[in-house]
């Protein structure tokens, strides 16, 4: 089907879907002149709020190739400042608010670019979205630390709420200011982008660094300058907000901002036009239901989805995503694929670590075992994103809605009384939902693909579980399977049972690596086009991953909800939830099954920290912990359990072949590392030498030779 | 996407109090002096025995020298920090007191804290831990506590499934709420058995409307109401509430649904509804945050016909008058506890301000939990011979169910064992950016409504509901 079809296809649904939806909530308010005017003027300044949190996107975005997950977390995090500075010390706005938006915000954004961001630029994807959650994570745990949430933390509105009529409703100065600087944003940015010799060239690095650097361009400069003026907008948003959300929430104020992210797609990330079209829609939607639509039952929930199912209908309408070519990314080396002998070796030796654990853990205090379960179970459904993500490259941010999907599906068909069969059920029923949403998989890629799987995922978590034939508005009590006439009620026998469960799902996932298949994944992930000229079938190999992952996570799902003993709603299984499975995970390293062990660890360790160690500093750090653990993802983006790997089995006597790999590491790492074309650094005489060693040349080349930056 | 469990919290206390129907026997203005710790909690029944019976071991959580119980609350969670602190805060602070007068049961008194973080597994995971470690549950406040299983079948010394007593603070969820071993030092008010799904009676208390009819005139009252909808049980614990006063004449003008995530200018089209309706009544079963959204949008769109601005419990939070300024003026709050203003009028009341250092709303109840355990203890004793070493979770819960007129005289006289409340309460009102105490003003009372019944209302909630 051609684009232009396919985008009617949405266009024609989507419209149906609201006159259907509009008719069906209908709620009988009259709608004339003064409810029209009423809802515009409610809703402007909700949408100036998301475009200036969207245009800190896009800048960032558009500047450096990094989607900024923290920039609801920046802006909180100022708006913070701005309180501590105003209400709290008494300084007069007119001073802190240029302080702070046009100082403070800007150094701290050069500072992360300079500490953070840059490393970051050119890691993978996944890489990249996990610094920026684990950043939006840190900056709220310290806001936590920093400002007592047990006091009100109240910013009161510029010129105490005072303003003035339009028809029937008071628009606030703060309000009217709000619309204004939006506006004025809009132009100002605008100007700079396309007007500007520094705009220009800030829209020239992310289309091509190297291209924009050998016209003058320097993009570290340039890279400060995006993220400065990313934080600041950013700030700008917080602190504009944060008198309209009355005790200045961190976590409230931090994701107000995934609304932005609707806007920031609308303009496909680059268009601030098409941006503040994006949040004008989405706030006059939002009033339009809030106003004239009501929403019982199981539907409750679809105003909150509004922001997510326009993001979704709107990564659709993207244009199908081109095969990149003459993207090979150059990988420093290939990484070693556990053989199934290894794994199962270290599968059975986790499975008797286990067993000897539980021995030495209370009986009468199951606290530490469900702890441990609950981990298990997480790393089961970390597991699920080893294939799709770590070996495909096809980043999914919806564990937990695939594990939610199964979790419903295991109650539904058995589960209340344990049947084997519904586990079975539950990763099938999840199978075909994985691979639909393979098909937007096909026309989406890269971020786009990760914020559809994120919108997904909410989705799931507002309309899904909601329904009567999922949960409901009650609850659905689930029991631990029987097997083979064993009961795994207790505690112990529960988690030695997802324990051998993971262990089989890693044995067989290591197998899926080492086949035909498994490396059709990974050709798939390194170059597509590759992929195509040596004749894999993209579809279908998308099709087939995405179903693998959907069954695992579907899968842990039915554990997870075992271990929890009850579905109510989404409760465990929310949208925001699986991003520190996806973090944990990155962390841990997001190709191999360690990994995904690593995760669920990692998550217990934090789960430890907070409940036994009563003392505030580390109860904080259960905040900052994954935001300094990104640190370490930048140095090491193959993940932590690589190089624990590597020692531990230097340290085995059979493996001869893990020490010599480690010399020849060691010998490479000497070397000097061969940018791409050489732009990265200057390409001197010795590089050159490198390279004819490496194709086997004769030492024909002139002495002397310079690329175009050297000289 | 949003994150419902700020808004949760206190929605539900809410409905704790307004729903916590039932009866009083105590008189139209009941009058408490501080009979509680002072009366039925103290260790006199034990005295003797203390000195000649050798203490045993004779429960799980039960030594010679201590009692164990645990609270369980959501304290530490990245959403709102510290939440139900008041809850540990307070309970610990009865343990002290209780201590201070000689323990229970001659033995020390030891709270265990436990942090149920806004998550099931970890509610989970308290109880099972206080299962092996504690004779009773004081004062949980646990708001994803949904698996009851473990607490229902937690096997005494002897092995027996006798299940672990809870003296619950909140009960949030029906299974907590229908448990045979759960008991509510503010019971909902609400049907058991129940499946989760459909029809539900419930009953409701006239207390507060008695007041408002008689101060404003029958009939006068129509309004705007706000329904917390961030998850179905907000909602299923708030429209009765809501239905019970359409029954006693406050018409509705307008419904809302809202989120806890919301921002002020949500309210907007509440606050134009006012305006529209010239309502005179306006409530929002959100957290104090909703109320003081709704307030403080009202205020900037120049809403001045309501009457009666009203809140439950969880209105009563220094919070409300801190973020709210001049924007909460005329608030009314409605306690099922003795206020932290009546200080000195009531012997409870100042042991309770005395041991709790951050005294809140949580905590007061949380107090209330820890004087119906120390009654249970008591009862067994006497149930007993005055035998100290009867203290068994059997014991216990045949005493719970037992005590059909427990008064704290920090909080009104309840039917524990009946799981009924009392419909008495004490109104406050924003004055001056204080609380300040509306009905009845004597210090140390409690309105009781001429012991009017409460009302029964039978809904399907889910249903009702068209936010």
């Amino acid at each position: 089907m051609s684009q232009r079809w396919s985008n009617l296809l949405v266009w024609a649904g989507t419209i149906a879907f609201i006159v259907f939806v509009s008719k069906a909530a209908w709620a009988g308010n009259a709608v004339n002149g003064t409810s029209l005017i009423s809802l515009v003027v409610v809703a402007l300044p909700l949408a100036g709020i998301v475009a200036m949190a969207a245009s800190g996107l896009v800048v960032v975005y558009t500047t450096t190739g990094v989607f900024n997950f923290a920039q609801g977390a920046i802006g909180m995090f100022f708006a913070y400042v701005d309180w501590e500075l105003t209400v709290d010390r008494g300084w007069p706005q007119l001073i802190v608010l240029p302080l702070v938006v046009l100082v403070l915000a800007p150094l701290f954004g050069v500072l992360l670019d300079r500490m953070v961001m840059r490393s970051v630029q050119g890691k993978p994807l996944v890489v990249q979205l996990m610094v920026t959650v684990g950043l939006m994570f840190a900056l709220i745990g310290l806001a936590n630390m920093i400002w007592n949430q047990q006091n009100a933390h109240t910013m009161p509105f510029l010129f105490a709420g005072r303003g003035f009529h339009i028809g029937q409703v008071l628009l606030t100065w703060h309000r009217f200011i709000t619309i204004v600087v939006a506006i004025a944003l809009a132009v100002g940015l605008r100007i700079l982008l396309f007007r500007t010799r520094v705009g220009v060239a800030m829209r020239a690095v992310v289309d091509n660094r190297d291209l924009a650097a050998l016209g003058g361009a320097r993009s570290t400069v340039l890279s400060s300058v995006a993220w400065g003026l990313g934080c600041s907008l950013a700030a700008l948003a917080g602190i504009l907000l944060a008198p309209e959300t009355a005790d200045m929430s961190p976590t409230v104020l931090t994701l107000l901002v995934i609304t932005a992210f609707a806007a920031a797609v609308v303009g496909r990330l680059r268009s601030l036009p098409l941006t503040y079209l994006g949040a004008l829609i989405l706030a006059l939607s939002t009033q339009w239901m809030g106003s004239f639509l009501k929403f019982s039952d199981r539907w409750t929930n679809v105003p909150e989805a509004l922001p997510t199912i326009m993001l979704f209908i709107v990564l659709l309408l993207l244009p199908r995503a081109e095969i990149q070519f003459a993207r090979i990314h150059a990988v420093r080396r290939v990484e070693r694929v556990s053989s199934v002998r290894d794994t199962t070796i270290g599968m059975v030796a986790l499975v008797a670590a286990m067993v000897v654990l539980t021995t030495f853990l209370s009986s009468t205090d199951p606290t530490n075992v469900n702890r441990i379960t609950l981990g298990m179970c997480t790393a089961l459904v970390a597991l699920s994103l080893v294939p799709l993500t770590g070996w495909a490259g096809q980043v999914s941010l919806a564990p937990l809605a695939f594990a939610g999907i199964g979790a419903v599906a295991y109650a539904r068909l058995g589960g209340a009384h344990g049947s084997i069969w519904a586990v079975l059920l539950a990763a099938l029923v999840t199978i075909p939902v994985g691979a639909l949403l393979a098909f937007p998989a096909m026309r989406l890629q890269g971020l786009y693909l990760a914020l559809a799987t994120l919108a997904f995922a909410a989705m799931v978590e507002e309309v899904f579980f909601s329904q009567p034939f999922a949960v409901g508005p009650g609850e659905r009590d689930v029991a631990p399977v029987h097997l083979l006439g064993v009961d795994f009620s207790s505690p112990k026998s529960f988690l030695i049972l997802v324990t051998v469960v993971f262990g089989l799902c890693g044995i067989g996932i290591v197998a899926l690596r080492r086949s035909a298949f498994g490396r059709r994944l990974v050709a798939l992930r390194d170059s597509e086009a590759a992929s195509v000229t040596v004749g894999v079938n993209i579809l279908e190999t998308k099709l087939a991953v995405f179903a693998i992952s959907a069954g695992i996570a579907g899968f842990g799902g039915a554990f997870l909800a075992m271990s929890a003993g009850k579905l109510s709603g989404s409760t465990g299984f929310e949208a925001l939830s699986g991003l520190p499975i996806v973090l944990a995970l990155v962390i841990g390293g997001v190709g191999f099954v360690a990994g995904a062990l690593f995760a669920g660890i990692f998550g217990l360790s934090l789960v430890v920290i907070q409940s036994d160690w009563h003392i505030s500093l580390w109860i904080g750090l259960t905040y900052l912990a994954p935001g300094l653990a990104v640190l370490g993802i930048i140095q090491n983006p193959s993940g932590a359990v690589v190089p624990m790997g590597e020692g531990f089995a230097r340290l085995l006597p059979w493996r001869h072949d893990a020490r010599r790999e480690y010399e020849e590491m060691t010998a490479s790492d000497a070397e000097p590392e061969v940018g791409e074309l050489g732009l990265e650094r200057p390409f001197e005489e010795a590089d050159v030498l490198l390279v004819d060693r490496g194709l086997g040349i004769g030492n024909d080349v002139p002495r002397g030779i310079t690329t175009a930056r050297s000289t | 996407m949003r994150l419902r469990w700020c808004v949760l919290a206190t929605a539900l206390v809410m409905v704790v109090t307004a729903c916590g129907g039932g009866s009083n026997k105590s008189g139209s203005s009941g009058t408490n002096n501080g009979g509680g710790l002072g009366g039925p909690t103290t260790t006199a029944p034990a005295t003797n025995a203390c000195k000649t019976t050798p203490l045993t071991s004779p429960e799980v959580g039960v030594t010679p020298t201590t009692i164990t119980v645990t609270v369980v609350a959501d304290v530490d969670n990245g959403f709102r920090p510290g939440l139900f602190k008041g809850s540990w805060d307070a309970v610990k602070a009865w343990g002290d007191y209780m201590n201070s007068k000689g323990g229970l049961a001659c033995r020390q008194v030891v709270v265990k804290e436990a942090d149920s973080k806004l998550s099931p597994t970890d509610a989970d995971n308290a109880v099972a831990a206080a299962c092996g470690n504690s004779l009773a549950l004081v004062g949980t406040t646990a708001l994803f506590f949904q698996n009851v299983a473990a607490m229902n079948n937690c096997k005494d010394k002897t092995g027996a499934a006798t299940g672990l007593p809870d003296l619950a603070e909140l009960q949030t969820d029906v299974s907590q709420q229908c448990s045979p071993v759960s008991f509510a030092t503010l019971p909902t008010g609400s049907s058991c058995p129940y499946s989760g799904t459909g029809v539900r009676t419930f009953h409701v208390g006239q207390t507060q409307y008695d007041y408002y009819f008689n101060k404003y005139g029958a009939n006068t009252l129509h309004g705007v109401f706000v329904v917390p909808k961030d998850t179905a049980s907000t909602i299923a614990s708030t429209m009765p509430i809501y239905r019970a006063e359409n029954q006693l004449g406050i018409k509705s003008d307008a419904e809302f649904g809202k989120s806890g995530t919301d921002i002020q200018t949500a309210y907007t089209e509440v606050a134009q509804a006012i305006k529209n309706d010239k309502s005179t009544y306006a409530r929002n079963g959100l957290d104090y945050l909703g109320m003081v959204l709704e307030r403080k949008e009202a205020q900037v769109q120049g809403v001045n016909t309501v009457k009666v601005w009203d809140c439950s419990v969880q209105c009563y939070d220094k919070r409300l008058i801190q973020s709210g300024g001049s924007a909460v003026e005329g608030q009314y709050v409605w306690l099922n506890f003795l206020p932290f203003e009546d200080k000195g009028s009531n012997a409870d009341l100042n042991a309770f301000l005395k041991y709790d250092k951050t005294p809140d709303g949580f905590g007061a109840q949380a107090w209330i939990a820890g004087e119906i355990f120390a009654q249970g203890i008591n009862d067994t004793m006497k149930a007993n011979n005055g035998n100290p070493n009867s203290i068994t979770r059997a014991n216990l819960l045949t005493s719970i169910r037992n005590m059909h007129h427990f008064d704290s005289s920090f909080a009104p006289p309840i039917d524990v064992g009946g799981r009924v409340g009392s419909t008495c309460l004490v109104g406050m009102q924003v004055e001056n950016g204080k609380f300040v105490r509306i009905d009845p003003v004597k210090p140390g009372t409690f309105d009781c409504d001429n012991n009017k019944p409460s009302i029964t209302i039978s809904i399907d909630a889910a249903k009702a509901y068209h936010g």
